[in-house]
């Protein structure tokens, strides 16, 4: 089982590395896209399924890392610069969202979120002089190594690969597991000594940084900087790619970021009324499969596997409990889908 | 003539040899003086095991200490509340609560629905902030202190319903409790491994509340006892010096009561506790001094038997059966 796994995985990835060779730039593109917003999607799925916050705002936080990197770009500073004045818009960013938010949950979270990603939208607007803004930044270009887009697809497809170890490692530290105890029990983790509002601010802040990173892709992908970035929509987006690929697994991010790109950007050239496909989508993954794709997967794997009637998680469980867990990241069915998200393309 | 020469008239305490030279007063035996002969001076006799009173009365050893008294370790209290006054809009929860826990003491709080038990443990834990009063921990004023830096400092409390992480496995609950008072840092980053290497402590303890063996098992799996029995193991594994127990064994069945029973009294003499609970007959067999609350105020505060004994505990009881 675990030889199938390691077996598919390898040939997932051979076949993503290898896609430059063979692909023309517009699909490459697309894959670029899949990998962009399955960035951003694994930052709000950190929340999500570790400390169960739903943000939906994460796409104000994205775009302001993007407008960074455009503002030094159009102004033909060093990659290295553009990348240092991202770091630090992200970090203010993630900062003022971690601080306005620790101290809160569920659905005061969300409003919050949704607030200041809006707040970035509007700002993004009013500040013409740094944002461009309604026109945007144009005329922003990429660092030349990557001008190439086989070249830049490799960039991006390195940095998800980067963002997905180093999510499986906070999952698997005991900082994760201090988290999905916040999840369970605020009120708990208080009693047994955990500054609970500074574990939420390092989450945000751990998840602002991977949002920023798909910012900082997003804006050297696009070459463009317009305050849509910062919309409500691109932040709703990114929570119905993590709810269709499987809240609280590794994998379901990037499975999310295929289905919904795939229906945005290719679906969407035959079918006029796409939002509305999405839609059906995410309703159909609601009521039928809680754990989203890679959930469903999961759960078939579970049933074939001979030996393994008795740990099912209980229904509507996200699968990040103890013997879910090593299934969720290692399992072979995590992976099948990832690369069937992509191939679709 | 007929006078008697004065004898043992004391000296004034100012008197002199000639010269000015004062008197020596006080000067210490050698350690070795000797009786005539050699013989050695009788020093530490023991007393005879039949030396009595007299009359008879045998000389009383070994008497037990009176709960009440404070323990002689108890020169400063490990908890100490001051006219901790709560009030909720309107209503006062709890109202002037002054009460001491002497090191290694267990006091138990009773009273009827509504009395305010658990609004003081809340207090005491750090949940709430009193509208008055003070409230020290282990020699240090709280009062403002957020519930998770009292946690730290040794208080460690469960709660009346089972509040666990519910969709972890008993391991990664015990693992939450004893990572808690770790420093955390990037040490935290390491990786936690899989359900069977939990630290020997927590297999110990996990044995002791009576769960050897279910470390793996989904928390939302156990019965209600068992979860009551896990609370106990993780407040335990935090190392507590003040342990608070708010109604451990609300829900439970007769056997599992007594089960339980069992488990706080093994528990350390050393380690003190606040004990909240409804069913006095459990409190009676744990408690060295009992508080009884009523409206928010201590009615009356004893001995497990003054308090059963005592006529006002018993009208709050009973009026609180003739009003339900």
């Amino acid at each position: 089982m675990r030889a199938v796994a390691v077996g598919l995985g390898g040939l997932v990835l051979f076949a993503a590395f290898s896609a430059p060779l063979v692909l023309a730039p517009y699909p490459l593109t697309l894959l670029s896209l899949v990998c962009i917003a399955a960035i951003l999607a694994g930052s709000v799925n950190l929340l999500m399924g570790q400390v169960g916050l739903l943000s939906m705002g994460h796409a104000g936080i994205s775009a302001a890392a993007g407008y960074g990197v455009a503002w030094a770009a159009v102004r033909d500073m060093d990659p290295l610069i553009q990348l240092a004045v991202a770091l630090g818009v992200t970090l203010v960013v993630s900062l003022v969202f971690g601080l306005m938010t620790m101290r809160t949950n569920g659905i005061v979270f969300l409003m919050i979120t949704l607030a200041l990603g809006m707040t970035v939208n509007g700002l993004a607007q009013k500040l013409s002089s740094l944002t461009g803004g309604q026109n945007g930044l144009t005329g922003v270009r990429r660092p030349p190594i990557v001008a190439d887009q086989g070249a830049f697809y490799l960039l991006a497809l390195v940095m998800l690969l980067v963002a997905l170890a180093v999510t499986y490692g906070l999952t698997r530290s005991s900082f994760g597991l201090t988290l999905r105890g916040v999840r369970e029990s605020e009120g708990r983790m208080s009693s047994l000594g955990y500054p609970v509002a500074r574990a939420k601010l390092l989450a945000v802040i751990c998840s602002g940084l991977m949002a920023g990173t798909a910012g900082v892709l997003a804006a050297w992908q696009s070459e463009f900087m317009s305050p849509a970035a910062a919309g409500f929509s691109r932040s709703a987006f990114a929570v119905v790619m993590v709810i269709v690929g499987g809240t609280g697994t590794l994998l379901g991010p990037v499975v999310g970021a295929g289905v919904v790109v795939g229906i945005e950007h290719w679906l969407s050239s035959y079918v006029e009324r796409w939002p509305t496909l999405l839609g059906v989508v995410l309703i159909v993954v609601v009521l039928f499969a809680r754990g989203g794709v890679v959930g469903a997967v999961q759960d078939l794997i579970r049933r074939w596997r001979p030996g393994d009637r008795g740990g099912a998680a209980p229904p509507g469980v996200p699968a990040l409990a103890t013997d879910g867990e090593a299934v969720v990241m290692t399992g072979p069915g995590a992976q099948a889908p990832a690369g069937a998200g992509k191939e679709d393309l | 003539m007929g006078a008697a020469l004065p004898v043992d008239v004391p000296s004034s305490p100012d008197a002199a040899l000639p010269g000015g030279v004062p008197l020596p007063r006080d000067v210490p035996l050698p350690p070795d003086a000797a009786l005539p002969g050699g013989v050695p001076l009788p020093r530490d006799v023991p007393l005879p095991a039949d030396a009595a009173l007299p009359g008879g009365v045998p000389l009383p050893r070994d008497v037990p200490l009176p709960a009440d008294v404070p323990l002689p370790a108890a020169g400063h209290h490990v908890l100490r509340l001051t006219g901790v006054v709560r009030r909720f809009g309107g209503m006062t929860a709890v109202d002037g609560v002054d009460v001491t826990l002497a090191a290694g003491e267990r006091l138990a709080v009773i009273g009827p629905n509504g009395a305010g038990k658990t609004t003081l443990f809340r207090l005491i834990a750090g949940e709430l902030r009193p509208d008055a009063g003070t409230i020290e921990l282990l020699g240090r004023d709280v009062t403002r202190m957020h519930a998770w830096r009292r946690a730290r400092l040794g208080l460690s409390r469960t709660f009346q319903v089972a509040n666990l992480f519910g969709r972890l496995s008993v391991a990664d609950n015990m693992r939450l409790a004893i990572q808690a008072g770790r420093p955390s840092g990037w040490r935290s980053l390491r990786p936690v491994r899989g359900a069977d290497d939990v630290a020997t402590s927590a297999l110990d303890t996990l044995a002791q509340v009576g769960l050897a063996g279910r470390q793996a098992d989904p928390v939302a799996s156990l019965s209600h006892g068992e979860q009551r029995q896990l609370e106990i193991a993780m407040a335990l594994c935090t190392r507590p010096q003040v342990l608070l127990l708010d109604e451990p064994a609300a829900g439970l069945s007769a056997g599992e009561r007594e089960m339980l029973r069992r488990l706080i009294a093994d528990l350390p003499r050393t380690l003190p506790i606040v004990l909240i609970e409804h069913d006095m007959s459990l409190v009676f067999g744990l408690a060295d001094r009992v508080m009884c609350l009523h409206q928010g105020r201590p009615v009356v505060v004893g001995t497990p038997d003054q308090v059963r004994a005592d006529e006002r505990v018993q009208a709050v009881y009973l009026g609180r059966s003739t009003h339900a």
